[in-house]
């Protein structure tokens, strides 16, 4: 046994050395860094709640790397894993707490992009690791993005297989919502609300306010005021577990009726369709939501702007093309070829009826 | 000089100089047939010579080594269906001129003469021929990928172990439990099962003393045709190089060695944690995750089995106990209905076994009271604090025994909705002095104040929030040490191990050290930190913290409560039989309303499919009666499927959803020295054995459905098949084992549907303990034979089922009793009325008890197995208030209504009691005629299942 005292600098290296990231991430802090600790933290912890996640993470790493923005870092990068598919949030398990909604590891996979390149998914349990050992050294990493090239006269793809990792079709890990007028895309959950039952006072809602700046998504949310009246997006808190996501009629402030999203559970989870249902709603009000494009340095490369958080689908659907970059003004965004980043602004626009401009 | 005889000098001079070697070597490791050197033009011409021998007469005892490697090839390409079948189609005439036990006796000769492997184990005991060639095969190239995969998993521990091959074979030995029968069967030599793992790991290029190069090239050859095995293979020793590496570094973990061994180190019991929820404010509720069995299984293959197949009690949950197997599913979180005595034993089976319950009440179990300390996360959860130690300022909530909590305004009682403790709510003032402390300490809490120890980096594997920390080993261990005082001086003392003591970080980083703590054992460690504050006459500020490091454990192939997606099992892990005949429960878990593929593949041997069936359109979670309906429609009543179940050695369940992962399940036709297969040809259906044994003593009887009691003996036919029109049940006997099969009636046409309609015939027995024990013992056996998938063969064989019950019965509660039963089997359902009315000896006992069971019998169609029980016990606390019956009131009344239902049920379950329960329903009759009533009564009222159960409502776990 040997006991060590290390300074703060030398601490934090050993835990880096520890992610074998290889060189690909400078520090600790990094993104790159953060998501491989959450995905080895909840390779332990699974099942739990997104919060509990966080705050453990963050309990282990303060000490190394400090608490400046640590907690919203941890929660933004913990939903952005769960988008793109290395965490899956559902029910648990067995019968003493069900209704609770937890994160789990989702299963080890890969996607093919069409450049070859491999998206790597998922997380083993027990930290161990996701690929076999002489893979590990060729992971590439970028942000919470793992990608594999296949090298010359090797066929990688099967190698992942026998490693145990499941060929992902793309068409199935997007899972893209058929395009529709918003009009179209809100009548099942207008239809709904308007089937569903009374619903008494519901303690701690909290509704996204559509008459509030697109661009600003964090300020978009309040608790419902008395002279709120009609259907918002909104989160409701439960009892274990975190907040469900619902569409509500309000009167004078007061909810009338109530439905839980998903309504389609096989399509995504609640987020994804409030999400949606949203851009539906801020469209139909005039007031739809941005994307923009700008360029980096090299004219060559757009970087696509979001202001409101992506629907799993459309988050995938960047991952698997560009590479996620930070964009001064933007909630997330995405830098890639500038071919590729016009049509995508374009694939936003039809899907969630976005407009494009920053403003 | 003969081809034989010169292979056998060959071989002699060979095996010879093996053995010299191999003692020098590594102290005297055994040698394999399968080491036997020649190259494959060789092996060629040695079975050449064999078959030559054979045909013209001439194996000799005296060039016995060709027929000893010839046997082990064989053996080498063994898949786990008959050894012999095979073995006899590739030796010509061997039938009619060779004989098992010479293969045997010459095996034990070359154990003899050249230090041969020897075969232990029970299974070496049940099939004591073939597990000769068997294990001088060294690894039959179907368990290789299976060995290919247990490396793969447990490629974190092999570097530490390649030197020690005895403490690898019987760690890979335990991570083998649960996996294939032939595996856990191969698994149990220790010795072999390490020896051929190093061997693999340190790879053909590496010269190792334990196996001939040849052999081992061979060996590794084979398992490298298929890819993935091939792969797994080369990941376990990249990893064991990487994890060397890594380790030369400075991050060792020793395992199995030093002063303090590993049993050592885990000695203690598995603490299951509990936790506390709430909602919007109402009362906390208290959950207990039940501990992960997985170390205590892997020690023990026998308790893995006895928890897979039994129905457990978690103390504090009321209602039933956990379905049979549940308990094996890591990450469960139990609802507590009442909160647990420590003092109690935490896990039980619902049949006591007192082996297994004296192993669970010492190895698993909460932790000790009388106060339980919980860290809030939040206003709705809070979880366990192992350590009972609290901070400054942090939220808690105290569970204890006793109402009465010391006074203060910063501890006030919250309500809790679980009997048997009281909760206060702790709010730690900022600065905990004198005061606070000594209020804490009656409370039994230790303060940590001034001095903080926590985990820092990488979140590891389980950490408590103050004081108990668990890591994985090839983690690299990393503390913060903190205080809020100014520190001049730290010092540590981990375990024995001499204090270390270092100077605390000058300002501006005097806040706080780091440590690094490397080359923890596996096990439990303290470490003690002491903090010297500046100021001369500073006390010294004290804090420990409790470490586990442990290996990383593999998830089952089912899934746990730990992932999205499970298959549920009742037993845990079911045989092919079980399954086929509908003796598990399977459900699959997950989140609701989200789709999930399910395919069936009936599988001859790994890899190789039979038939495979998907069920469509399936939706999370499948319940077990929703699985067993599609299961019976597109599996067991499918033809194309029932048709090839005699071929099938296994049945792959597999589930999968993209978002959720693929699970799967093999469910394994076991391993027996014996067995029957049913099939159909032209002349219709006939059963089939299949003898693994070797024996030659073996017995075969006939026992038709309309005479369930008296056996006919056959005749051994040499095609191992038997047919009758007329069906009915054949059982096979060797030594110290039987198997038995229910043949179907041949039913062809519309007339053949009349051979179903058995009318079983029972010879009366004189009213005595051995008559009954007779009935049970027959209707044990009968309940024991196998199905075939058909219904033709249940609906007969549940006929004779009853029949059995009747006479058992008629036997108890003579023959008024009788004739009132007869009357209802045929159909006159007021026989039913009249049997409530005819309860009692006496006018006192059919006015008052009659009346009472009448009463009863409507109300226990919706009554689980446990209230079924209670009542009945009630009537018996009625009938014999004073009479001191076998195990008690509520054991009699188990017993009763089993044997009342399913007598076959009975006899196994009553344990070391069956004469004197049987004495005692003999004695007080109306005890089981209540029990029996109350069968019959819910039989009448319940739906009907199409013939699947004797009597309706009646299922017992």
């Amino acid at each position: 046994m040997a006991i060590e005292d290390l300074d703060r600098a030398t601490a934090a290296a050993r835990c880096l050395e520890a992610l074998d990231l290889g060189d690909q991430a400078v520090d600790l802090a990094s993104p790159e860094a953060i998501a491989a600790v959450i995905r080895r933290a909840a390779s332990f912890l699974c099942p739990i709640t997104p919060g509990r996640l966080a705050r453990s993470v963050a309990h282990s790493l303060m000490p190394l790397i400090g608490e400046n923005g640590l907690r919203d870092q941890l929660e933004a990068m913990i939903l952005t894993l769960t988008n793109y598919g290395d965490l899956v949030e559902c029910p648990l398990l067995g019968d003493a707490v069900a209704s609770s909604m937890a994160l789990y590891v989702a299963p080890p996979a890969f996607v093919r992009r069409e450049s070859g390149v491999l998206l790597l998914l998922g997380v083993r349990p027990e930290g161990m690791p996701l690929v076999g050992a002489d893979l590990l050294d060729l992971i590439e990493y970028e942000r919470h993005i793992r990608t594999i090239k296949p090298g010359p006269g090797t066929d990688l793809a099967q190698t992942l297989i026998d490693d145990g990792l499941t060929d992902l079709p793309a068409d199935r890990w997007l899972r893209c919502p058929r395009e529709a007028s918003p009009i179209d895309a809100m009548t099942p959950y207008t239809s709904r609300l308007s089937a569903a039952p009374t619903s008494g006072r519901v303690e701690g809602l909290m509704i996204l306010d559509p008459s509030t700046r697109v661009t600003y998504y964090k300020g978009r949310w309040r608790q419902p005021r008395s002279a709120d009246n009609g259907r918002f997006v909104a989160q409701r808190p439960q009892g274990f577990g975190s907040d469900i996501w619902c569409y509500v009629e309000l009167i004078d402030g007061m909810p009338i009726r109530l439905i839980d999203l998903p309504i389609a559970p096989e399509l995504g989870r609640g987020c994804d369709e409030a999400w949606r249902l949203q851009a539906a709603i801020d469209a139909l009000s005039g007031r739809p939501q941005r994307i923009s494009m700008t360029w980096s340095g090299d004219r060559n490369r757009g970087v696509v702007q979001l202001f409101a958080p992506p629907p799993r689908w459309l988050q995938r659907r960047m991952d698997s093309i560009g590479v996620p970059v930070t964009s001064p003004g933007a909630l997330v965004a995405y830098g890639m070829p500038a071919l590729e980043a016009r049509e995508e602004v374009e694939f936003a626009r039809r899907m969630l009826w976005m407009e494009e401009g920053a403003n | 000089m003969t081809t034989l005889e010169a292979l056998h000098e060959r071989l002699a001079r060979h095996f010879q100089l093996l053995r010299q070697t191999r003692d020098v070597q590594t102290g005297g490791r055994p040698v394999f047939a399968l080491e036997h050197g020649l190259m494959d033009q060789e092996v060629g011409e040695l079975k050449a010579a064999v078959h030559s021998a054979t045909r013209s007469g001439q194996l000799s005892s005296k060039w016995w080594l060709p027929l000893v490697v010839y046997a082990s090839e064989v053996g080498y390409r063994y898949t786990g269906h008959e050894y012999w079948q095979t073995f006899e189609a590739e030796t010509p005439e061997w039938i009619e001129r060779g004989d098992r036990q010479d293969v045997r006796d010459q095996f034990q000769q070359f154990a003899k003469q050249f230090n041969g492997a020897q075969p232990s184990g029970p299974w070496a005991r049940q099939f004591s021929i073939i597990c000769w060639p068997i294990t001088h095969a060294i690894l039959p190239t179907d368990l290789q990928f299976q060995l290919a995969r247990l490396l793969y998993e447990t490629r974190q521990i092999l570097p530490e172990l390649l030197a020690q091959p005895d403490v690898l074979g019987a760690k890979l030995a335990a991570r083998a439990i649960g996996s294939s029968t032939r595996f856990e069967n191969f698994a149990q030599n220790h010795d072999l099962l390490g020896q051929v793992a190093a061997a693999l790991v340190q790879g053909p290029d590496s010269s190792t003393p334990l196996l001939l190069d040849s052999a081992l090239r061979r060996i590794v050859a084979d398992l490298s045709v298929e890819r993935q095995a091939r792969r797994w293979l080369q990941d376990a020793r990249r990893s064991a190089i990487r994890a060397k590496i890594k380790g030369a570094a400075g991050v060792r973990h020793r395992i199995g060695m030093g002063p303090r061994s590993v049993e050592d180190r885990l000695h203690g019991p598995q603490i299951a944690t509990f936790s506390l929820r709430r909602k919007d404010g109402a009362p906390w509720s208290a959950f207990l995750e039940v501990p992960d069995l997985s170390s205590l299984t892997e020690a023990s293959p026998d308790l893995y089995r006895k928890l897979a197949s039994s129905r457990c009690r978690v103390a504090g949950v009321n209602g039933p106990p956990l379905a049979p197997g549940r308990i094996l599913y890591p990450g469960q979180v139990v609802r507590l209905d009442e909160w647990p005595d420590p003092d109690s034993q935490l896990l039980q089976l619902e049949t006591p076994d007192s082996r297994v319950d004296a192993i669970l009440a010492d190895e698993c179990a909460i932790s000790s009271g009388p106060v339980w300390l919980f860290l809030q996360n939040d206003e709705q959860s809070a979880d366990e604090v192992l350590s009972k130690a609290v901070h400054a300022d942090r939220r808690y909530i105290l569970a204890t025994r006793e109402f009465g909590a010391p006074f203060a305004e910063w501890i006030k009682p919250v309500p809790i909705g679980c009997p048997g403790v009281f909760a206060f709510e702790l709010q730690t003032p900022a600065k905990i002095g004198a005061n606070e402390e000594a209020v804490l300490r009656t409370l039994q809490l230790t303060v940590l104040s001034d001095i903080e120890i926590q985990p820092t980096g990488l979140v590891p594997a389980g950490w408590d929030g103050e004081g108990h920390v668990e890591w994985v080993m090839g983690d690299v261990p990393l503390l913060t040490i903190s205080s809020t005082r100014e520190i001049e001086s730290c010092a540590l003392l981990l375990d024995e191990e001499p204090m270390w003591r270092v100077r605390w970080p000058m300002p501006p980083l005097g806040d706080r050290m780091f440590i690094s703590l490397g080359g923890l054992d596996i096990g439990t460690h303290v470490l003690q930190v002491y903090l010297v504050p500046r100021g001369a006459q500073s006390k010294a500020i004290e804090g420990t913290l409790n470490v586990v490091v442990r290996e990383p454990r593999i998830r089952s192939s089912v899934g746990t409560y730990r992932e999205p997606l499970v298959i549920a099992s009742s037993p845990a892990l079911p045989t092919l039989t079980e399954l086929w005949e509908g003796d598990a429960a399977i459900s699959i878990l997950g989140p609701t309303g989200l789709p999930v593929d399910v395919r069936v593949t009936l599988e001859r041997e790994r890899g190789a499919n039979l038939v495979s069936r998907s069920f469509p359109g399936l939706r999370l979670p499948v319940e077990s009666p929703q699985f067993l309906s599609e299961f019976d429609a597109k599996v067991r009543r499918a033809k194309e499927v029932y048709r090839q179940y005699d071929y099938a050695m296994s049945c792959l369940i597999a589930v999968s959803n993209p978002e959720l992962g693929y699970k799967f399940m093999r469910c394994e036709r076991e391993l027996a020295p014996l067995r029957w297969g049913v099939a159909e040809d032209h002349e219709g259906p006939y059963v089939r054995l299949h003898d693994n044994s070797g024996s030659v003593a073996f017995a075969i009887q006939h026992f038709l459905f309309n005479q369930p009691g008296q056996g006919r003996s056959m005749d051994v036919t040499s095609s191992g098949k038997y047919r009758s029109p007329s069906g009915g049940m054949f059982v096979a006997r060797i030594p110290n084992f039987q198997t038995a099969v229910i043949l179907p009636p041949a039913v062809r046409d519309l007339a053949d549907l009349r051979r179903l309609d058995v009318q079983p015939q029972i010879m009366t027995r004189y009213r005595s303990v051995d008559s009954v024990l007779g009935l049970m013992a027959n209707a044990e056996l009968w309940a024991s034979a196998q199905f075939p998938g058909t219904p033709f063969a249940r609906i007969p064989r549940n006929r004779v089922m009853r029949a059995l019950t009747i006479a058992i019965a008629k036997t108890i509660a003579g023959s008024a009793w009788a004739d009132v039963e007869d009357r209802l089997e045929r159909g006159d359902q007021a026989a039913l009325g009249a049997l409530g009315r005819s309860l009692g000896q006496n006018e006192y006992q059919k006015s008052l008890v009659g009346a009472e069971v009448r009463r009863n019998a409507t109300a226990l169609v919706a009554a689980n197995e446990l209230e079924r029980v209670g009542t009945l016990e009630r009537v018996i606390r009625m009938v014999a208030p004073n009479v001191p019956l076998p195990g008690g009131f509520n054991w009699m009344a188990h017993f009763l209504l089993r044997l009342a239902s399913s007598p076959d049920q009975a006899l196994a379950w009553s344990g070391v009691r069956p004469r004197s329960a049987v004495e005692a329903a003999i004695r007080w009759p109306i005890m089981f005629c209540a029990a029996r009533y109350f069968v019959l009564s819910l039989h009448a009222a319940s739906p009907d299942s199409g013939g699947k159960r004797v009597y309706e409502g009646w299922s017992w776990q």
